[in-house]
């Protein structure tokens, strides 16, 4: 793709992650991508809601080159969640079990915009998806820690192409918040 | 004969990357066979002209 103008759009910025959707790779058999967006996911109740803690969810994309000529893209995508219980390892023994199939992410961010994160245009569909790198249980001393007793959960991947924004239509359905034919949030 | 896949206009640009039979596949669906098609079909995807038995 050759350079071109780029012109920012003078328009509020919000930083941060409100929500994140997390499918087992299997359960999406097709990706759909118009004019550089996602236009379509196949796949029945694919992405499930996870409560994450308020301003705990982050995804990071890095680019970094590899040699001169090749370049990796890692996608690292953190949130905390709680109590600690039976229902939270639930989801945990989840992650864990999918972990080596692997799974996609649809992050909620700030500015309102939707990403899939675990496929992107470069690599074939559930080649490079998303894996649990860590999950971390940690009770802190005391009650003067805020991140006390919250269970951390780290999703990452290593790729080849940028993660792919959601188009108009399918962000107005995702982050209504109602029962689509992918997302399931009850 | 099965009738002729045909995908509406304003998906024609559109590429679709899809898993069958436990490979992965990237087609561009205006260059798209009808195999390909018939594939995608099966997946569920809503991006074909209806025939006139369903309308």
């Amino acid at each position: 793709m050759a350079l071109a103008i780029f012109t920012q759009v003078c328009a509020k910025n919000v930083s941060g992650a409100s929500k994140i959707l997390i499918s087992d790779k299997a359960t999406v058999t097709a990706v759909t991508i118009t004019a550089g967006e996602v236009s379509a996911i196949t796949g029945s109740n694919a992405f499930m809601k996870i409560d994450s803690i308020q301003d705990s969810l982050q995804w990071k994309q890095e680019e970094s080159a590899v040699g001169l000529y090749n370049a990796e893209i890692k996608n690292t995508i953190d949130f905390n969640v709680l109590p600690p219980s039976k229902t939270t390892n639930v989801l945990l023994q989840a992650l864990l079990d999918g972990s080596p199939c692997g799974f996609y992410a649809i992050i909620i961010d700030s500015n309102g915009i939707c990403w899939l994160v675990g496929h992107n245009a470069t690599d074939p569909l559930g080649s490079r998806p998303l894996r649990s790198t860590k999950i971390s249980h940690d009770t802190g001393k005391g009650l003067a820690v805020a991140e006390g007793n919250q269970v951390a959960i780290e999703l990452s991947n290593d790729c080849s192409g940028l993660a792919i924004p959601f188009n108009a239509a399918l962000i107005a359905a995702i982050v209504a918040g109602t029962e689509s034919t992918f997302c399931k949030w009850s | 004969m099965a009738a002729k896949l045909k995908v509406r206009n304003e998906h024609l640009d559109s590429e679709v990357h899809y898993a069958w039979n436990g490979s992965s596949y990237k087609v561009i669906l205006k260059d798209a066979p009808q195999e390909q098609l018939a594939i995608l079909k099966e997946l569920g995807m809503d991006i074909f002209e209806k025939d006139k038995k369903e309308q």
